[in-house]
């Protein structure tokens, strides 16, 4: 009885999360591709769910639905990505190439699996161990501060990096050395603040807006005035 | 007293920091680089650089130290099996160190000339060393992993460096995209191995592995089981490091990302990430699947043919100097695929020899490209170097050298890491009784000779043309001078007397080449 | 008085009926009770919803000392239902070129991730809970992020720019936001040392003793990521009537409308259950236990309702009062606060309580002093234990204090006079204006 409700729940799982795949990548309009994205992830998660692992499916939700979906939304919206116009195919051949490719690695997949699926089965360990723990928030925490501290470790390396590393690429200011720059927030294209200077190139870097109007060569005066 | 509950349990003994003490001084004097770079003034931007010089060298010297004070006790294993320090591990290590070393002190005049000093650049570059390290001491899949991306991430962001170059934009997007494509692949392969062997740590899954191979059929000629399986997740491994290391199905991001990244990062993409995408493969291909020697061996020799054939002719045709190089660096991936295909201990020797003149001299032709790059002037064509040796012999000697060694002249370095590739292939050859050996390297000695037109080319151009490029003084100073220098030595020192690193290799080579036999039993 | 004492014995009752409909005890614990819960709660909220509005009025009336609204019903009390039956009632506009699936849906969404949250929140003991599920925190964290979803898909699917401005800054906020609450939670949770809400309130319980006063840190950033979280003022930048009309329900109107509303509403309720079940010990009050060991079970389990639901009313009277208090914040100094103040100041009380939860354990046994009962289930500390992490939840207070004007002791978003004087940097080109000036009548 047990054994076809998880059956069903897992078809239903899955269907969504291969329906919702195919969704994404056949839609045209890059938000809706994004949705179908979001209901992929939820359908993961409740696969792991049914899988015993609570932790994983919430965090699944949390990180993927929540944060990297949102933000993906709020790009696809920031730059108003229009609906995607349907081009001709420059590469004719491509295409059937591609499905044969596919086809090939599907075949191999499936006689893969087969061969696998012939192998006898491993005893299953549910059937003699205790009930696992696998998958529990403790159990989570303590492998990641036990047996898999070192990478952990290192992902925490990369994700400073990563950090480090989008802020180089997406910091304007350091980037255009004839711009003014005002701590907190404020770039002041050079021409807007003072035209006859454009073309020097000297770097104007001030730590206050009082000392960029010094190095600009504006007068206090101009500078308070309301 | 200060007593600790009994729940608090000991995650890890702390001596076990000291495995990792190269590492962790990188990663501190990192995480300083990033404070300095806040705190100094614009005009004292190259402080961080020189920092970084020091940061490595400090590093270096703990490595020294941990093989000085350790070569008896190698190999070590800690963290839960996930690092192992051997010989292996030293070894590449110290090739990051001086990639890394080398790449720092020829980018300090090239960012002030790019109007970039900043000092996010050195803690990226000691970052991505930083991930080349864990690479080559890791001994666990996901710390492999993880280690490969942080050193793939760092470059994607370095690649695309200078914001201001369209170049270097579509570069940085390129290498991203393909990059993170080769991740997902590798990544698939990695998956599909652990379910074969039911474990990450490389040591459990080449036991495993020789388990599944050497299971005995259940009926009468069906192959074993789990072994298409193995084969599959094999493929998708060797695919997706054919990426990192640019071999040919896999190799077209290397033109664009190396023409357009700025040039230092070119020279230690080339060489630091190449290197540790080897360690990887040498980790992985002979520890975890060396008992499927039969089954890749041919794999690798079919793609290092290939590999070898595309980037020498394409090489050919190219006017680009980093383009050109990108190319060479493709079909050096070829070469050094040979010493993993050969798989003896002449083999690995080659590799490891190889990799560090590679450094040295794939570094020095980057630095003398570097030297041509000023305000205004790109200098990255092969045409820039005309009249080199009248303006500036020195220069234009140390570039012939480099050139010459890449190409595999005796008497240089170059020489000496393809005849120990080339030769551990005869020697594999004549072990196994097969022919194939013996025609791949054949085919590789017949590349090689190609190699030469384009390689002489720079030769050509900087010695026999009369009009030099232009009238500018080069973009000197004291690092870019130290480096290249340096960097020249290295590469004739090896090619004149190669016995002291030739045995070095061996003695630190060893563990590897045995646990590769046990697992090829 | 017994007799009296068995009216307050509802489900009792309900068991027997529902035993003589000859169900299952199956059924009725899995099928018919989830059912008689979610169906209380859902109306509980609505009307909620319905009241909060009422009550917002009242409030903010009797704040500019006026009356608020009094002509239906007594006091005004049936203003809401009238309020309600207006919104059913009122024609359900749909701009022209909305994205029509998007529209629709959103509203849905939106009020799917404030209800389902219920399911976990620990009302009370025994059947005060739907159900109590080990990640319970974490379920509420994850459906709620959802529920940004929701906002920016409505702004977005009403092809509006009002509206899209409000999508945009309410998902900038909540995300911002969303990581000092989360963040903020840690600290309560090394006490509790589970994720189970019921766990959660069990533990401060067992230790006889709200999380509150060993984490008023983590109170404080907790409520006012929570009520940034909620796009409630001040932080209602999203929906910013003076300069965004409704922000990102603009065009929305009538029932749809109000889903969204109640949406909010339920939200502010999440959050201030939240609060409770994590600092204020849940539905435990003092001495309450002894009508359970009396016998009076369900009487009991109602009190605990009771109690849960005033401490979520004072929480409540907190939204209310900041809103009609403090002035809007501006965009930048919005997100100042969540970045550069709540992040900071989040991650400080983890490292505190860390700090804190680890020296107390290493006091254990020191000079014979005795810090711990027990950590079976959460932390139980025995009184010495206790002063001596309250003391340092307070320094906490002091130690976040000094180190946020240390981080920000340059900002200067919060400096007007600052700001008034210094940002008027740029001199207006000299020449003639592009647009000439009105001519001066005068």
């Amino acid at each position: 009885m047990s054994d076809i409700l998880t059956f069903i729940v897992f078809i239903l799982l899955a269907g969504l999360a291969i329906g919702s795949a195919l969704a994404m990548v056949a839609q045209r309009n890059p938000l809706y591709s994004a949705i179908s994205l979001i209901g992929v992830f939820g359908a993961l998660a409740g696969l792991y769910l049914t899988l015993a692992a609570p932790f994983i499916a919430a965090v699944q939700i949390i990180v993927y639905a929540g944060a990297i979906m949102v933000l993906v939304v709020f790009v696809i919206m920031l730059l108003n990505v229009e609906e995607e116009v349907r081009r001709p195919v420059r590469l004719r051949y491509l295409v059937p190439t591609a499905v044969l490719l596919a086809a090939v690695l599907f075949a191999e997949a499936a006689f893969i699996l087969f061969y696998v699926n012939d192998a006898p089965a491993p005893p299953s360990p549910l059937a003699t161990a205790e009930p696992s723990t696998t998958g529990l928030t403790a159990s989570i925490g303590t492998g990641l501060f036990t047996t898999y501290l070192l990478p952990f470790e290192i992902t925490s390396i990369l994700i400073l990096m990563a950090l480090v590393g989008a802020m180089t690429l997406a910091r304007r200011t350091a980037a255009r050395p004839q711009d003014l720059v005002v701590p907190g927030a404020q770039v002041l294209p050079l021409q807007m603040v003072e035209p006859a200077r454009v073309g020097d190139d000297t770097p104007v870097r001030s730590d206050t807006t009082a000392e960029a109007a010094r190095t600009l060569g504006l007068n206090e005066q101009e500078q308070t005035r309301e | 007293m200060f007593l600790l509950q009994a729940n608090t349990t000991a995650l890890f003994s702390v001596g076990e920091l000291q495995l990792l003490a190269p590492e962790l001084i990188l990663t501190v004097c990192a995480c300083a680089v990033l404070v300095m770079e806040v705190v100094l003034p614009y005009k004292r931007g190259k402080l961080t650089g020189y920092f970084s010089l020091i940061a490595v060298a400090l590093a270096g010297a703990s490595l020294f130290a941990q093989w000085y004070a350790n070569s008896y006790l190698l190999p070590l294993t800690g963290f839960y099996g996930m690092v192992r320090i051997d010989g292996f591990a030293i070894i590449f290590k110290a090739i990051f160190l001086i990639a890394a070393a080398l790449s720092i002190a020829v980018s300090l005049r090239y960012l002030d000339i790019e109007g970039e000093q900043r000092g996010e650049f050195y803690a990226l570059v000691l970052f991505a060393t930083v991930g080349m390290m864990m690479l080559a001491c890791g001994y666990d899949l996901i710390a492999l992993y993880i280690s490969l991306e942080l050193m793939a991430l760092t470059f994607y962001v370095l690649v695309a460096f200078t914001k201001r170059e369209r170049r270097s934009n579509e570069a940085g997007m390129k290498y991203f995209l393909l990059g993170a494509f080769s991740s997902g692949i590798l990544l698939y392969g990695m998956s599909l191995l652990f379910g074969v062997a039911g474990s990450t740590n490389l040591g459990d899954i080449a036991h495993k592995i020789n388990e599944v191979l050497n299971a005995p059929p259940m009926l009468e000629g069906a192959p074993t089981p789990l072994r298409p399986m193995l084969l599959l997740g094999m493929i998708a491994l060797a695919a997706g490091l054919f990426f990192k290391i640019a071999a040919v199905p896999f190799h077209m991001w290397a033109p664009d990302a190396y023409e357009g990244a700025p040039t230092p990062v070119t020279a230690f993409l080339s060489t630091g990430s190449k290197a540790a995408s080897f360690a990887l493969y040498m980790r992985i291909f002979i520890e975890a699947l060396g008992g499927m020697r039969a089954d890749w061996a041919p794999q690798l020799g079919l793609v290092a043919a290939i590999t070898i054939l595309v980037g020498n002719w394409a090489a050919v045709t190219q006017t680009n100097a980093k383009r050109l190089l990108a190319y060479s660096s493709i079909s050096n991936a070829g070469y050094l695929l040979l010493g993993l295909v050969a798989g003896n201990t002449y083999g690995y020797v080659g590799i490891i020899l190889y990799l560090l003149v590679y450094t040295l001299m794939n570094v020095g032709a980057f630095g003398v490209i570097i030297a041509l790059h000023r305000r205004g002037i790109v200098g990255d064509r092969v045409d820039d170097m005309t009249g080199l040796a009248q303006k500036a012999p020195g220069m234009a000697a140390m570039m012939a050298i480099f050139m010459l060694s890449l190409g595999g002249l005796p008497l240089t370095g170059g020489f000496i890491g393809k005849y120990f590739l080339f030769g551990g292939l005869l020697q594999r050859g004549a072990t196994e009784q097969k022919n194939w050996y013996y025609w791949l390297a054949v085919w590789a000695i017949l590349n090689t000779v190609v190699s030469f037109y384009y390689y002489l080319r720079f030769v050509y151009a900087m010695y026999f043309r009369e009009q030099p490029a232009d009238n500018r003084p080069l973009a000197l100073s004291p690092a870019l001078n130290t480096a290249l220098v340096v960097a020249c030595i290295g590469v004739v020192f090896i090619g004149i007397y190669p016995q002291p690193f030739i045995h070095a290799a061996q003695a630190l080579i060893g563990a590897l080449a045995a646990s590769g036999v046990v697992a090829l039993r | 008085m017994a007799n009296l004492l068995a009216l307050f014995a509802p489900p009792n009752v309900i068991n027997e009926l529902l035993q003589r409909l000859s169900l299952s005890p199956e059924t009725i614990n899995y099928v018919v009770w989830p059912f008689i819960q979610i169906g209380a709660v859902v109306t509980a909220i609505a009307l909620w919803a319905l009241y909060a509005t009422y009550m917002e009025r009242k409030i903010s009336a009797f704040m500019q000392a006026r009356l608020g609204p009094m002509r239906v019903g007594p006091w005004g009390l049936l203003q809401p239902i009238a309020d309600a039956i207006k919104l059913l009632t009122k024609e359900d506009l749909r701009p022209d070129k909305a994205d029509p699936y998007i529209f629709f849906f959103a509203p849905f969404i939106s009020v799917a991730a404030a209800f389902i949250v219920f399911a976990v929140m620990p009302f009370g003991p025994d059947w005060g809970v739907i159900t109590d599920i080990n990640i319970g925190l974490l379920f509420v964290l994850s459906v709620s992020s959802v529920g940004v979803l929701a906002l920016i898909l409505a702004g977005w699917s009403s092809n509006s720019k009002y509206a899209l401005l409000g999508g945009l800054r309410s998902s900038a906020q909540m995300i911002s936001y969303e990581v000092s609450m989360g963040l903020a939670l840690i600290g309560a949770l090394m006490f509790a040392r589970t994720l189970s809400l019921s766990g959660i309130v069990q533990a401060q319980g067992l230790d006889s003793i709200w999380y509150i006063f060993y984490q008023p840190l983590g109170l404080v950033i907790f409520l006012v990521s929570g009520i940034a979280e909620n796009n409630r003022a001040p932080f209602d930048l999203p929906e910013a009537e003076s300069e965004l009309v409704a922000g990102f329900h603009t065009e929305y109107s009538g029932m749809r409308w109000s889903l969204f509303f109640m949406a909010e509403y339920a939200a502010m309720i999440v959050v201030s259950a939240m609060a409770t079940t994590l600092y204020l010990g849940g539905w435990y009050f003092p001495f309450l236990w002894r009508i359970d060991h009396a016998g009076y079970h369900s009487l009991f389990v109602l009190l605990s309702l009771v109690v849960f639901i005033a401490k979520m009313v004072v929480l409540l009277y907190i939204y209310f009062w900041l809103r009609w208090t403090f002035p809007r914040y501006r965009y930048d100094q919005l997100m100042d606060l969540g970045w550069k103040w709540m992040l900071p100041a989040a991650l400080l009380n983890i490292a505190l309580t860390a700090f804190a939860v680890f020296t107390v354990q290493a006091l254990d046994g020191w000079h014979g002093l005795k810090t711990i009962e027990s950590l079976t289930r959460g932390v139980n500390l025995t009184w010495q234990g206790k002063v001596i992490m309250v003391a340092f939840g307070i320094a906490g207070l002091f130690i976040a204090a000094a180190m946020l004007s240390a981080i920000n002791w340059r900002s200067r978003d919060f400096n007007l006079k600052k700001q008034r004087r210094q940002v008027r940097l740029v001199s207006p080109p000299q020449g003639q204006p592009a647009v000439a000036p009105a001519p001066s009548e005068s």
